[in-house]
């Protein structure tokens, strides 16, 4: 039986600059092992609704409850605690551009490794051996010792995934992890998100730009429209009437194999 | 639309500028008054035509109400300078008659400000000289005893110092509290788009791209901002090349007949280079090298405080609460004051407290560079792609951790080519520092000058020369090589 993991509660966001509602109280229920998809034009909330749920912005009202504790109010290393639990997947990668593949790795265990040693680059061997483990799942071994930004799109989203694969999340956020690749790699990115939530039984939330993609991969899908749930439901529900009222009147549904 | 009226930054910004540039005009005038005077009557090159003091006042005052009538009836380049135009509600541009009107309205709102501010400050000033009383008849000279803790017959006294100090700082803040409150309830559309002093006469203040074109648009030059900025560069120009003396005649004069000084310097002696100079006790290498070193002590210091400095200085690292804008302010301030005070001059301040030599000039290059990077490096930081330290953050990641791996590593490169510059430029002022007493070749420039040996003068131009390119050229090709 399907068990809520995140449950989201009258979220609201506004930011003070400019007066925008980015979230207007949105409410929703994540069960434990879903593929849930977010889509929604550019600047419908969805990447300010996946970074309120790590509080990487605050969101001014409403609840966001994770296993069932409010994590709104978190503060300090309690907040740490609870970041450390959910991974993130980026659109621009955000990996550091200049160290090596395997720093930007290990990276994801800082929330677990002791911190002063950390300081000085040193991990725990426990974390170095999941760091190849985690290259090895996105097939980047030999390219461990590679500085990030000399590898291709593709590759670095790779980097990124095993960097959220060392948090051994129970949430992966991934925020429009393919819209800056081609869409052959968008695929392949998507699969390894896909096996993340197989295999290791994480419930991933991934805003999608593509329907295609969001029908094939996602198991619920949810839509913004200027900050509030327009639609909740199964893929196959979207159809052209719903697309309309989800992207406007003029837009055209575009097909990604 | 027009969007929300901003009175406060742009209209103060534009009406400083406009106030400054009629000061400018107006000094431009009173030079130039002297300046005819002077030419057309029998007078020394020095004499002043004698105005009363308060002629400085009505200056300031009269270019002010110059400045707010301008604004309003034309477009003053303060105006057009940051964007602002003068339009009646339905954003078309405004006649005469209300732009007449608007004069009366803008004052009143002017000295609204005035007074809020004249309301806060007289408390304070009063407290002040106050205070002032107080410490002068119990003994008690201000700040220098007070840092220098108790020993002396005030000593008992202190209690009371700090007790008005304290008193002094809740009653400004009070009073500045009270008159914020009573500038908004004076000016209640303060916050709106059209304020009522500006409903009264119909007119508002709003963004010159939103006011409607009238059919033919005037030419630059046929309107006021055009034809003052014309005027004023005209006679800038004029009053800095009278003021300046610059005399083309002189030059070649001087020049043709100063053959011998130039064949000197032209013949550089190089024979103190390795040989002491007995005069000075040493060689003109060791004193290039001496330069060289200053520079790099300098640096290297300045680096290492510097870079943690930096951090607090950084916008994105420190400004998510109150205490670290104090924190960004101060760091600013404290950049912006230290590079704004040359090394040379702070060389001459800091050789009289360390004495004369190489370490006074390492001082005050060491201060310089501390400010100089410190800028240089936090508005690296701001500059950082803030995706890895979001990243990092997502993580679980500490605050320190975050800072070592999602920022320095960002900032490394260009932290190193930056302390490379500025080891290059150090070397540059090093080499004159010496001049008012900071040790290095500078040294020997300023002693050989001195002494008119113009030989030697021309063997330091050539080292200091060679020497700055060479550093140029070597810190050029490694910048190169990391950037």
């Amino acid at each position: 039986m399907a068990e809520p993991q995140l449950v989201i509660e009258h979220l609201t966001k506004v930011y003070e600059r400019g007066d925008v509602h980015a979230l207007r109280d949105v409410s929703l229920t994540v069960n434990k092992g879903e593929f849930l998809v977010l889509i929604g034009l550019s600047g419908s909330g969805k990447s300010t609704l996946l970074r309120c749920i790590n509080r990487l912005i605050e969101p001014t009202s409403g609840q966001i409850l994770l296993g069932g504790v409010d994590i709104t109010q978190a503060k300090g290393a309690e907040l740490r605690k609870i970041r450390r639990r959910i991974g993130m997947v980026f659109q621009h990668f955000n990996l550091v551009k200049r160290s090596s593949v395997l720093i930007n790795v290990l990276a994801g265990r800082l929330g677990y490794a002791p911190p002063l040693p950390t300081l000085i680059g040193r991990f725990p061997r426990e974390d170095m051996d999941r760091a190849r483990q985690s290259l090895e799942t996105v097939g980047l071994v030999e390219k461990m010792h590679t500085r990030a930004d000399q590898l291709s799109g593709g590759q670095q989203q790779r980097v990124g995934i095993a960097r959220a694969l060392m948090q051994e999340p129970e949430l992966i956020l991934a925020d429009e992890p393919v819209s800056a690749l081609d869409p052959a790699t968008a695929n392949s990115i998507l699969q390894y998100l896909e096996e993340m939530n197989h295999k290791h039984g994480a419930t991933v939330i991934c805003a999608l730009h593509f329907l295609s993609l969001a029908r094939r991969y996602g198991t619920r899908i949810i839509a913004l429209k200027d900050g509030a749930v327009v639609f909740e439901g199964l893929p196959k529900e979207i159809d052209n009437v719903r697309f309309k009222e989800i992207y406007g009147e003029d837009a055209e549904e575009v097909e990604v194999r | 639309m027009s969007r929300r009226f901003r009175l406060p930054k742009d209209r103060i910004a534009a009406l400083a500028a406009d106030w400054g540039l009629l000061l400018l005009l107006s000094y431009c005038t009173y030079f130039l008054i002297n300046h005819w005077y002077r030419a057309t009557h029998h007078v020394s090159a020095v004499y002043k035509i004698p105005f009363p003091d308060y002629a400085y006042v009505v200056a300031v005052v009269a270019t002010f109400l110059l400045a707010v009538l301008w604004e309003n009836l034309g477009t003053s380049i303060g105006w057009k300078g940051v964007g602002l135009a003068h339009a009646d509600e339905a954003h078309r541009p405004l006649g005469l008659s209300r732009r007449v009107a608007h004069v009366f309205n803008d004052f009143a709102s002017w000295l609204l400000t005035l007074l809020g501010a004249a309301f806060a400050l007289l408390p304070l000033a009063g407290l002040a000289t106050l205070f002032y009383g107080i410490a002068s008849r119990t003994g008690l000279t201000f700040i220098p005893t007070i840092v220098f803790w108790p020993a002396g017959p005030w000593a008992g006294t202190l209690g009371l110092t700090v007790g008005l100090v304290l008193a002094l700082v809740v009653i400004g803040a009070a009073s500045w509290w009270v008159a914020r409150g009573l500038w908004r309830w004076l000016w209640p559309g303060h916050k709106d788009k059209h304020p009522w002093t500006d409903r009264i006469v119909r007119a508002c203040v709003c963004r010159a791209a939103d006011v409607e074109q009238p059919g033919r648009r005037r030419h630059w030059w046929q309107t006021s901002w055009g034809l003052m900025a014309l005027l004023l560069a005209g006679l800038t120009i004029y009053v800095g090349w009278l003021t300046t003396q610059i005399n083309i005649a002189t030059l070649i004069r001087r020049a043709s007949s100063t053959g011998n000084y130039w064949q000197k310097l032209a013949t550089p002696d190089f024979k103190f280079f390795l040989a002491t100079d007995p005069d000075l006790g040493d060689t003109l290498l060791n004193g290039i090298i001496q330069t060289i070193f200053m520079a790099l002590m300098a640096t290297l210091l300045g680096f290492v405080l510097a870079f943690p400095l930096s951090f607090l200085g950084a916008r994105n690292m420190v400004t998510r609460s109150r205490l670290g804008w104090g924190v960004y302010t101060l760091m600013r301030g404290f950049f912006n004051i230290g590079r704004s005070i040359e090394p040379f001059v702070m060389a001459v301040v800091l050789a009289t407290c360390v004495g004369y030599g190489p370490f006074a000039g390492t001082l005050a290059l060491f201060v310089h560079t501390v400010a100089a990077l410190g800028k240089l490096y936090s508005e690296q930081i701001e500059a950082i792609d803030p995706g890895p330290v979001e990243a990092i953050s997502a993580c679980g990641g500490r605050r320190t951790q975050v800072l070592y791996y999602g920022v320095i590593p960002q900032v490394v490169p260009s932290f190193l080519a930056f302390t490379l510059y500025r080891w290059d430029i150090n070397v540059r002022m090093a080499t004159i520092i010496g001049i008012v007493g900071g040790g290095g070749i500078g040294r020997f420039f300023n002693y050989y000058k001195n002494e008119l040996r113009w030989h030697e003068v021309g063997a330091v131009i050539v080292i200091i020369a060679v020497v700055v390119w060479v550093m140029d050229y070597l810190s050029g090709r490694v910048r190169e090589r990391i950037a």
